[in-house]
């Protein structure tokens, strides 16, 4: 208990030691001086994040925005004229890399749009989300993200489908149909071939186009069964003009296989990226290093 | 923004030196040693760290106050995080610097620690799959981070207690391994650091 005498200013302490006002006053000055600057001094410099699990972007349906974009090109070209598009995957925290290859997208006038293959993240989680969109935002083109299988960890997929949009999905441009697909079964669920399937089908594009992060033409180290292999070459085979990957972070794969061109794109981390011209149904595909 | 965070450093590093100026080397305090071992010594509260918009725990000060070990709860609402969270965390901090100053402060200037963050939540995995190789992805629902911060023990001259005050800059180990080992030139360390704040009660 504290008493305070009003004539002599003392103060009683827990320990039944008696103090005067001056050092009370003394004590309560060391107080306020050792508690501002510990409170205060590490604010001017650090945010506060309370935890790596958090799932609230700042930024929505960055893909629906960027379609959106991608569409307002069409207008006045006409159906199979040529068009470019850049192509960069698995960027990770290779961000240096990726900057330079931003940097060769916009010194560059003759691309119509670029697209990521997937992985921006190590972990899925949003500080990396934030911190890849940082780099990626820099593009002067429109920009369509899909999802990778690093993504899916933690709660990425739940964080990609606030920041950028659905998991599956498509577009078309100047008469060729692009379906972006997920196939990170060994993360999230198993691949919806049936959704891949009915889309392809459903399509009156003159030419298709795949996207999906992880190349489902092989078993890829037992990731998929032969069953799914199966399914996906057979509907690959039937509607595709060319199935585009990333994941293996080497510009590893060109080949041929049912009449279909299948192409793996290279990380910026390893020095690769792509550029695609199309016109009128014909793709000629630049596999670029810096 | 970036001015102002420079004048706001500067004032706080003038602070700090007024503070040592003033500062005197009288008898460090105390907490109660009879107490029996396994009642604990503390109890905290802290914001952010990765461990919680609100986390409370009970800990142990062993070896005259130089350890430190507490246990949280942690627990971010939805519309802070976007989704509800909730974790356990296990936080070791040693104290090998303390300047006692006045008759009723004790300032630790530099304290090290390390968190294990474990995510009390089936979404988060050990590993992902059956067919996936155990070296695939490290655990996810479990993270080390490592905390240096400065803090401040006042003891109370209205009870038996100590009230503490701490700021700690942690770094969790995904974020470590972006900065150190992958992009050092991109990345900034207060990028991959972020700051904790808490408040203790030892007895």
């Amino acid at each position: 208990m504290s008493t305070k005498n009003l004539n002599t200013y003392t103060i009683f302490t827990n320990s039944g030691e008696t103090i005067n006002r001056k050092q009370f006053l003394r004590n309560l000055g060391y107080t306020a001086l050792s508690v501002i600057p510990v409170m205060f001094l590490p604010g001017c410099y650090f945010d506060m994040e309370y935890s790596p699990y958090m799932t609230n972007v700042d930024y929505e349906n960055l893909n629906a925005s960027n379609l959106e974009k991608i569409a307002a090109l069409e207008s006045g070209r006409e159906h199979n004229s040529t068009y470019r598009i850049g192509l960069i995957s698995d960027t990770h925290h290779f961000y240096t890399e990726t900057k330079k290859v931003i940097d060769i997208f916009n010194s560059r006038s003759d691309l119509d749009f670029v697209v990521i293959i997937g992985d921006t993240t190590n972990q899925g989680l949003l500080k990396e989300f934030n911190w890849g969109y940082d780099v990626i935002k820099k593009l002067k083109y429109p920009t369509i993200n899909i999802i990778g299988n690093h993504d899916c960890l933690d709660y990425g997929i739940e964080i990609f489908e606030k920041m950028y949009g659905p998991l599956n999905f498509s577009f078309s441009f100047l008469g060729t149909e692009f379906i972006c697909f997920h196939n990170n079964n060994w993360e999230s669920s198993e691949p919806d071939y049936g959704w891949l399937a009915q889309k392809a089908s459903a399509s009156n594009a003159a030419h298709r186009v795949l996207f999906a992060h992880i190349d489902n033409s092989g078993c890829a180290f037992n990731r998929f069964s032969q069953s799914q292999v199966d399914t996906f070459n057979g509907i690959v085979s039937e509607y595709f003009d060319c199935a585009i990957h990333g994941h293996a972070h080497e510009n590893s794969k060109e080949e041929l296989l049912n009449g279909v061109y299948r192409y793996q794109i290279g990380s910026p981390g390893y020095g690769h990226y792509m550029i695609v011209t199309f016109t009128n149904g014909n793709f000629e595909v630049e596999r670029c290093s810096f | 923004m970036f001015i102002l965070k420079n004048r706001c450093c500067a004032a706080s590093a003038l602070i700090i030196t007024l503070f040592f100026m003033l500062a005197d080397n009288s008898a460090a305090l105390e907490h109660n040693p009879d107490r029996p071992w396994y009642i604990p010594d503390l109890i905290s509260v802290q914001t952010a760290g990765y461990i919680g918009y609100a986390a409370g725990g009970i800990g142990y000060l062993c070896f005259h106050r130089f350890w430190e070990s507490t246990l949280f709860y942690g627990y971010v609402p939805e519309e802070i995080g976007g989704r509800e969270i909730h974790t356990l965390s296990w936080k070791n901090s040693i104290y090998p610097i303390r300047i006692a100053v006045g008759e009723i402060c004790e300032l630790s200037p530099l304290y090290l620690g390390t968190t294990f963050l474990f995510a009390l939540d089936k979404s988060v995995h050990w590993q992902y799959s059956t067919d996936c190789p155990d070296w695939y992805y490290p655990p996810t629902g479990f993270h080390v981070a490592l905390n240096i911060g400065i803090q401040v023990l006042i003891k109370s001259q209205l009870f038996q207690i100590i009230h503490g005050f701490y700021a700690e800059i942690t770094m969790l180990d995904t974020y470590m391994k972006a900065y150190f080992w992958d992009d050092h030139e991109h990345l900034a360390f207060n990028d991959c650091a972020t700051l904790a704040l808490g408040y203790k009660i030892i007895f």
